[in-house]
């Protein structure tokens, strides 16, 4: 018996001018896991949104039998709040209508710990959790709205390798008491080891759904982006030239040398952040190294100003004579940057109208043209479709090729295995370890010591 | 056809044609001489039109100043005090140093006007950097005082005596701005005020310096990433705000009162600060709002004297068409739409 | 009981505030409000002589102008402070047009001499106001979703529940609330005069900022205030200017929010 049935959805975004969903459907059984992959940008959150009635779509049916609760990628919980406080937002127990009834609550929420063998305090503020906690608590939020139908954009996405386990082995015991489960993801693992169909979406369209266990996945990849990726093979071993600069910041004390990646990793606040301002200030006063910031809205383009303001910011002296900007300068150089870099945008536009992908595009082509000698590259293909992010690490490589050295700051375990020659491992804000991805480095391993683990 | 409504500018004048209309008609007992003597009254002769131009001048100049503040991304709710500022240290300086009157003195109080108004906003913006009060807030606070203080001094130092209103004696013949459209007041701060808008427009747009503020104004992280020094760009143009409204003080004696008035600053800063909100991004925009601002305000004056409306007729239609130009929607909805 | 008159103003006013402070905005037109309400009382008194019909009217009146206000804000995603300007510019416009209109004459209205208002159960509720805020913001359903929507939108969005109401609501009970501090002060003067409110309700906003945003510090920020409106009213009989005296209270708050930011500063840094 199908729970859900999604015809004909459209929905168009003006700010950006996109469609988001074009004629998209979706029908989930009672009682399964259903996936949705697709690759960024596809309109995955967009159809969830819509189900769960927080955006409204242009035009589509949707015929529901049950209250849906959603869980999205970036937390709705308020840290200054309690658990407790949390969990009853929306559905508060009250007495006469208006005063919460705490004694009620804490009845109610200790039923659903006992049921599903969660251990959590319900009095500590949520400011004080860590990111899976967090996430057990939005969990238990929905379970006591009374939803039966639970939607996960990207659940494991911030989660360790360890929490990510320990997640799915909830989501599958919510299955066993009754509840339909959608889940939005990447990672391979998930569809695999949980789902028992799964959606593909390719921009905004439906493209099929399948029976988990009939299909070989790595054809799914296939799948999301529509054709065969060249996929850029990066050389992790080759040997490396002179130093071209030695950091010396509180965290990290290493020299970077030419055709040399330096890869570091870690997971949630685990110093990342705190080492990205660091180099960032080192980069501020060195003009040999280039930053490209893992907030890219914010630090990487000016959202609110014209494509062609953003784009010469960094160079903005060589376009000025005796103080006056030129016009016609600037205009031939941007629409080179636009050409050269494939940017899908033209240079007097809004730069927030752009694409996720062409932004970061725009951000690589104002810190390449500049051609640094070292390259701090932070989060590079977060939230980038699988081409664009494979564009990325092209320009990577040949940058790389034209003895430049790279420091690559990254949570996705991936990304830091395939491009790195050196890999640092960040725990508690400091690195405690270093290895050479030389084969014997692993997600495993990385994993491990991520979580704290350095006992060999 | 309705894509031409949506035009920005067709829906301003709508805006400003059917709100007081309504009012017009729901205020006077003689709507249809009430409606043309507001509308046309301001063109009617070169006496309004000059008047009208000449009440514009100091609000070109106060629109700019709201506007730098706005571009720095800080309000300044301080107008009114700064104008009132400019104009008291203007008129009370020129009538006490009477003696010296020539144009180096005259110099001298100008410079001495521009600087204590610009200090006053530059203690709001350093006490926003330094320890995080919301420059929205001070500006105001600040200007309240200075209003205070300001008539403390007009009222017991340097009150005209014998006259029916709070005001100063008149300031040295010498110092009065040329008149240039008699028989109406229209005087040759008008053409300054014009000039200091295209200019600063100028460097907003074509300097590099202007680049660095706007940069600056609109996003601080991105601003500090691209080695701009965003802390400096922002406490000056607070500063440079200030200085701007305090200068139409000095423009609203020297050009238009010739003394400085208790109470009587035209509404001149809080007018500077919707007008600038409705030039939007263009800073050379500021001339057609102001002009329409003074407009408004020289019809309903108009109307008041020929036909029995009141003069507030115009603060009513302006701040329907405040409320509705700070709309994201309208913005989102017609202006990107348009562009497509 | 003198201190306690000038409290009320302010109480009613600031506490009213903190609503929409809750909510996550700044209602910048208090002043227009306790203006508005301050005329509409005077006015509907004045044309129906009944006390009652004068603060029913007035405040159905003041809620019907804060839904519009606030239902506009929301619905049109609008910058709350610059709509708030606007708000007051109009109210001030509206006042003089329909003063102009029904009284014939732009200055004070007065009520008869003989008139005598009972106001002293509006120093009870104002002086109740903080207790009952902190009860309401803690205890009840709709205290929590209020701080919440001031905090996350999206929270409520995700739970289903819809944003605006909150905000809206907010709008309308500092709206109410700012009235009744108008009507107080027009009952206390038995007149209404165009600039009634001399800068209260700019001052019960910095009274919200310097009572950190809670009622019972708002509470003491009142106190502090009305003892500087006392010592102004009682030095005016002395030789100190009242201009400089008018002035002082600007200076005053503006000297307690550096003071109280700074502490805030050096707590965060450490």
């Amino acid at each position: 018996m199908n729970i859900i049935e999604m015809n004909h959805i459209c929905k168009y975004f003006h700010v950006n001018n996109t469609q988001a969903l074009d004629n998209m459907r979706l029908s989930v059984k009672q009682g399964e896991i259903h996936a949705i992959v697709g690759e960024n940008g596809a309109g995955k959150s967009t159809l969830m949104k819509i189900l769960h009635n927080i955006e409204k779509c242009d035009s589509g049916e949707i015929t529901i039998s049950g209250n849906t609760g959603m869980v999205s990628q970036h937390f709705r919980l308020i840290d200054e709040l309690s658990i407790l406080e949390n969990i009853i937002i929306g559905v508060e127990p009250c007495k006469m209508g208006f005063l919460i009834d705490n004694k009620q609550s804490k009845e109610s929420i200790k039923r659903i710990l006992d049921k599903y063998g969660f251990h959590l305090d319900i009095n500590e503020k949520v400011g004080n959790l860590s990111i899976g906690q967090k996430q057990l608590v939005e969990i238990i939020k929905i379970i006591f709205n009374n939803s039966d139908i639970l939607i996960f954009d990207e659940p494991t996405s911030a989660l360790s390798d360890n929490e990510a386990h320990k997640l799915r082995e909830t989501l599958l015991s919510l299955k066993k008491n009754g509840k339909t489960i959608i889940i939005i993801s990447h990672k391979i693992k998930d569809i695999e080891s949980i789902s028992d169909r799964f959606t593909i979406m390719r921009k905004g369209q439906y493209i099929e759904t399948v029976e988990t266990k009939n299909v070989n996945l790595d054809e799914i990849s296939r799948h999301m982006s529509g054709s065969d990726i060249v996929k850029t093979i990066i050389n992790t071993t080759n040997s490396v030239g002179k130093v071209l600069y030695s950091f010396n910041t509180k965290q990290l004390k290493t020299s970077i040398h030419e055709n040399e990646i330096i890869g570091i990793t870690g997971y949630g606040d685990c110093g990342l952040h705190t080492l990205e301002n660091d180099l960032e200030e080192i980069s501020l006063k060195n003009e040999n190294i280039g930053y490209v910031p893992s907030d890219r809205l914010g630090k990487g383009v000016e959202l609110n100003s014209l494509l062609k303001e953003t784009m010469i910011a960094k160079k903005r002296f060589n376009f000025s004579k005796i103080g006056l900007l030129q016009t016609k300068r600037i205009n031939d150089y941007c629409n080179g940057l636009i050409r050269k870099f494939n940017i899908k945008g033209y240079i007097n536009s809004i730069t927030g109208t752009l694409s996720g992908g062409n932004l970061q595009k725009t951000v690589l082509a104002r810190v390449l043209d500049t051609d640094p000698e070292i390259l701090v590259l932070c989060s590079p293909t977060w939230g980038i479709d699988l081409e664009s992010s494979n564009n990325i690490y092209n320009q990577i490589k040949l940058l790389k090729d034209r003895n430049r050295g790279i420091i690559l700051l990254s949570s996705d375990i991936d990304e830091i295995l395939k491009l790195s020659n050196r890999i640092f491992v960040m725990y508690k804000g400091n690195i405690i370890k270093e290895l050479k991805n030389d084969g014997s480095a692993s997600q495993e391993i990385i994993g491990k010591f991520s979580s704290g683990i350095i006992n060999d | 056809m309705i894509r031409l409504f949506k035009h920005p500018v067709i829906l301003i004048l709508l805006l400003i044609l059917c709100p007081t209309t309504i009012l017009i008609f729901l205020l006077s007992n003689d709507p249809l001489l009430s409606l043309t003597s507001f509308f046309s009254g301001p063109f009617s002769n070169t006496y309004h039109l000059g008047n009208m131009l000449n009440s514009s001048s100091p609000l070109l100049l106060t629109s700019l100043g709201a506007y730098i503040a706005l571009k720095s991304n800080s309000f300044n709710l301080g107008g009114e005090g700064q104008v009132f500022l400019g104009a008291t240290i203007t008129a009370l300086l020129s009538v006490y140093f009477d003696r010296y009157a020539n144009y180096g003195t005259l110099g001298l109080i100008i410079l001495i006007a521009i600087i204590a108004t610009g200090l006053i906003t530059w203690l709001s913006a350093w006490l926003d950097s330094r320890y995080h009060v919301n420059s929205l807030i001070s500006t105001y606070l600040l200007s309240m005082a200075t209003i205070h203080i300001c008539n403390y001094f007009i009222t017991q130092k340097f009150l005209k005596e014998g006259s029916n209103i709070l005001a100063s004696d008149k300031i040295n013949d010498l110092y009065k701005l040329k008149n240039i459209l008699p028989p109406s007041t229209l005087s040759s701060g008008f053409v300054i005020a014009l000039v200091i808008v295209v200019i600063s427009s100028f460097i907003l747009k074509y300097t590099i310096l202007g680049y660095e503020f706007k940069i600056s104004g609109r996003n601080t992280k991105f601003a500090h990433s691209m080695g701009i020094n965003s802390n400096i760009y922002k406490i000056s143009g607070l500063t440079l705000s200030g200085s701007l409204h305090g200068l139409a003080g000095v423009l609203l004696v020297l050009g238009n009162h010739h003394a400085v008035i208790v109470g009587f600053s035209n509404n001149l800063g809080w007018n500077g600060l919707s007008s600038a909100l409705l030039a939007g991004s263009k800073s050379i925009m500021i001339i057609v709002t102001s002009l329409l601002y003074s407009y408004l305000d020289s019809g309903s004056n108009y109307a008041t004297i020929t036909s029995d409306l009141t003069i507030e007729v115009s603060t009513i239609v302006k701040s329907v068409l405040f409320f509705v130009i700070s709309s994201k929607i309208i913005k989102e909805q017609i202006i990107y739409r348009n562009k497509k | 009981m003198d201190i306690f008159q000038a409290m009320t103003p302010f109480l009613l006013a600031s506490i009213g505030g903190l609503y929409t402070e809750y909510s996550g905005t700044t209602n910048v037109a208090i002043e227009g409000y306790m203006t508005m309400s301050a005329f509409l009382f005077i006015t509907i008194y004045k044309i129906t002589g009944s006390y009652f019909l004068g603060i029913t009217l007035a405040l159905i009146l003041i809620i019907l102008l804060s839904f519009i206000h606030s239902y506009l804000t929301v619905k049109l995603k609008a910058n709350s402070i610059i709509t708030g300007l606007a708000v007051n510019m109009g109210f001030f416009g509206l006042i003089s047009t329909i003063e102009f209109k029904l009284f014939n004459t732009k200055g004070v209205i007065f009520l008869e001499r003989t008139t005598r208002l009972d106001s002293s159960w509006l120093i009870v509720v104002a002086l109740i106001l903080p207790l009952l805020t902190m009860f309401i913001i803690n205890k009840t359903r709709y205290g929590l979703r209020l701080r919440i929507r001031g905090i996350s939108k999206k929270t409520l969005m995700y739970s289903n529940i819809n944003p605006d109401f909150y905000r809206i609501s907010a709008v309308i009970v500092s709206g109410i609330l700012a009235g009744l501090g108008g009507i107080f002060l027009a009952m206390e003067l038995r007149s209404f005069i165009p600039n009634i409110s001399a800068g209260r309700g700019w001052i019960s906003l910095v009274i919200i900022y310097l009572g950190r945003k809670h009622p019972i510090g708002i509470f003491f920020g009142c106190l502090i205030f009305s003892i500087t409106q006392i010592f102004s009213n009682f030095s005016q009989k002395m030789a100190i200017p009242s201009d400089i005296i008018l002035a002082f209270p600007y200076i005053l708050t503006l000297v307690a929010l550096i003071l109280t930011s700074r502490t805030k500063v050096k707590k965060d840094s450490l």
